[in-house]
């Protein structure tokens, strides 16, 4: 896993560093129990200081995401699976959003596309 | 303070072929004079080298990063009265040796004894020389302190002439009163004036290393 | 690791009143023009000077009463002042041996022979940067707990500059627990290394802060008259007059990104700030 940064972004640093942390969990180029870069390291690599890098693996921390065992390390937590769950059941959300502005645009009633949703949930489960 | 001393060595290594051209010198102009030239001669250029050391410390600024290093005020002081104390004696043996070795080769009117208890005289001198020339060198720094050692010098000298002028005009009489002196043995007196300015060198060192904690670098 | 309780020297036409600190683990910047104090409050920490209020502690001891052992711990830089121009490398090495229970003679010439630095030339032949070069190399030469950088990439061109960084964050990386003061002209070296920076200004610190939060949270806003009328000055630390209008520097760039869009808000960079703080008006 490589960490860019983009200097002249507006988006603060730390939060740069969280969202490609958390990129990587998802793709799976970091698993669970992967150890992170320590602070020093990451902060020598990507010539920031080692607060910022602080900072970002508190945050991530405090969200759950990675676990900082004292002096050892930081390591994933088991959030892949989660992450993953996170950001699919978004899909979905997004998805029902789109079928129900669909069945209002059609004029469909809400007690009406509630019985079909039931039905075909009996059908396919 | 051992790295103290090894910089001085290095700083003094630069100065080495001057050194061999005062030996020579010395040796040629020894030949002819009397048995003190040489070691008073080598003692007095031991004592501007010392200063020299000084001169370097203090050229650049260099003094606030010496003292950054694990270097205390007082073992800076200490470091430079050893060694200015080993070269002069060192300059002082030598001196010696070069007088025996001529008198060996051509010797002159004076004994061997005789020749060797006068130049035994110059460690008092030595002790004396340093334990007025440190303060001063430490207080004014290489320049001023220099013109500041020949002013007290000269008012040594002076002061000198005018109690023996006072002597004169009083009536003390002050050659009876040597004489009498020499009724002690020579081995006596000696000592008195080793142990004398021994004493003044200790209490020099407190001196010095007061005016040097009073700096700021 | 490293502090200034209410530190004060005064000389007849400069005074210096500051309080500081450097915690272990990280790196702190001291940043300020020419005569604004940064060498005074650097021979302060190493005791150069007699203060005439106040005091300095390294590990809770004051920095008075340092021991050899102590002093051996910390590693030091000056601007202007080093080593006898009349010794050599090798001179040197010599000389650190004696005075450093821990000096490893072999790597310290090793390095110096990597950096190219010539060990039988007196250093006072040196090049600028070669000097510089070398200064660092003899504070890197023992293990430090803590290392006072006084401008030490002066004279450097941007190359070995980043080398020198490069060094800094390695000496950070093999012990958890160690620190540097560093003070520089030159902000960006502090911008990508310290963690947080002092900014000082006339003998006053005017400003303290992690520099992550610089580079996140402040923000230069440009506004001309009719802009700056409506802003809420709540956020605003300074105002400068300019051609167009007002700059303005702020401590929470987000507020006036989200609440004036259309306002021209950009990213801060240590520079700017130092302008700002020391140029601009205070509001």
């Amino acid at each position: 896993m490589h960490i860019i940064i983009n200097n002249s972004s507006m988006v603060p640093i730390y939060e740069q560093i969280m969202g490609q942390i958390k990129a990587a969990i998802l793709d799976g180029s970091l698993l669970t129990d992967a150890m992170l870069p320590s602070v020093r390291s990451l902060s020598k690599e990507l010539k920031i200081s080692a607060l910022t890098v602080k900072k970002a693996y508190d945050n991530l921390e405090e969200q759950g995401v990675v676990v900082t065992v004292h002096g050892k390390g930081t390591f994933v937590a088991a959030v892949g699976g989660q992450l993953r769950r996170e950001e699919e059941t978004q899909k979905i959300e997004r998805a029902l959003e789109q079928v129900i502005m669909q069945a209002k645009g059609l004029g469909l009633g809400k007690n009406e596309l509630s019985e079909l949703f039931v039905m075909l949930l009996d059908d396919i489960m | 303070m051992r790295g103290l001393m090894v910089k001085d060595i290095c700083l003094m290594k630069g100065q080495a072929k001057f050194m061999l051209l005062v030996l020579a010198i010395t040796v040629f102009l020894s030949y002819n004079t009397d048995g003190t030239f040489a070691a008073s001669y080598l003692v007095m250029i031991a004592s501007f080298l010392g200063i020299s050391t000084i001169s370097y410390d203090e050229s650049d600024n260099g003094y606030g990063f010496l003292f950054c290093l694990p270097v205390s005020r007082s073992q800076y002081v200490a470091a430079k009265y050893l060694f200015n104390l080993l070269l002069s004696v060192a300059a002082w043996i030598a001196g010696i040796g070069v007088t025996v070795i001529i008198w060996l080769v051509h010797p002159g009117e004076s004994g061997l004894t005789e020749l060797l208890i006068t130049n035994l005289f110059f460690l008092p001198v030595i002790f004396l020389i340093q334990s007025l020339m440190q303060p001063t060198m430490f207080q004014y720094g290489s320049e001023r302190g220099r013109i500041v050692l020949f002013v007290m010098i000269g008012v040594i000298v002076a002061v000198c002439y005018l109690v023996g002028k006072l002597c004169e005009l009083t009536g003390i009489d002050l050659s009876s009163w040597m004489e009498s002196l020499s009724q002690y043995s020579v081995g006596v007196i000696l000592l008195v004036f080793i142990l004398l300015s021994a004493v003044i060198l200790l209490i020099s060192v407190p001196i010095s290393v007061k005016i040097i904690r009073k700096k700021e670098f | 690791m490293l502090k200034m309780n209410q530190l004060r020297k005064n000389y007849p036409d400069f005074s210096l009143e500051c309080n500081m600190e450097v915690h272990p683990g990280c790196i702190t910047g001291l940043i300020g023009k020419n005569g604004a104090g940064k060498t005074t409050t650097f021979k302060a920490a190493l005791d150069l000077i007699h203060l005439d209020g106040g005091s300095v502690e390294f590990d809770g001891k004051n920095v008075k009463h340092l021991t050899g052992k102590d002093k051996e711990k910390i590693g030091v830089v000056l601007s202007d002042s080093g080593f006898s121009g009349y010794l050599t490398v090798k001179d040197i090495a010599v000389i650190l041996k004696r005075m450093y229970s821990d000096f490893d003679k072999e790597k310290f010439m090793a390095r110096c022979n990597r950096q190219q630095l010539p060990s039988d030339k007196k250093i006072k032949e040196f090049s600028t940067g070669m000097k510089a070069k070398l200064k660092i190399l003899i504070a890197l030469s023992h293990d430090t707990r803590l290392l006072i950088l006084d401008e030490p990439t002066a004279g450097l061109d941007v190359m070995a500059r980043e080398e020198i960084l490069g060094v800094l964050r390695e000496y950070m990386e093999e012990k958890e627990d160690r620190a540097i003061l560093i003070s520089s002209h030159i902000a960006t070296d502090l911008e990508n290394l310290c963690d947080d920076l002092y900014m000082i200004d006339n003998g006053r610190i005017v400003l303290h802060e992690e520099t992550n939060v610089l580079l996140d949270e402040y923000g230069v806003i440009k506004a001309d008259d009719t802009q700056y009328e409506k802003l809420d000055k709540k956020y605003l630390l300074r105002r400068k007059r300019e051609e167009f209008g007002w700059r303005c520097l702020t401590d929470h760039k987000c507020f006036y990104q989200e609440n004036y869009p259309g306002l021209i808000v950009e990213k801060g960079s240590i520079d700017e700030v130092i302008m700002m703080m020391i140029g601009g008006e205070r509001l």
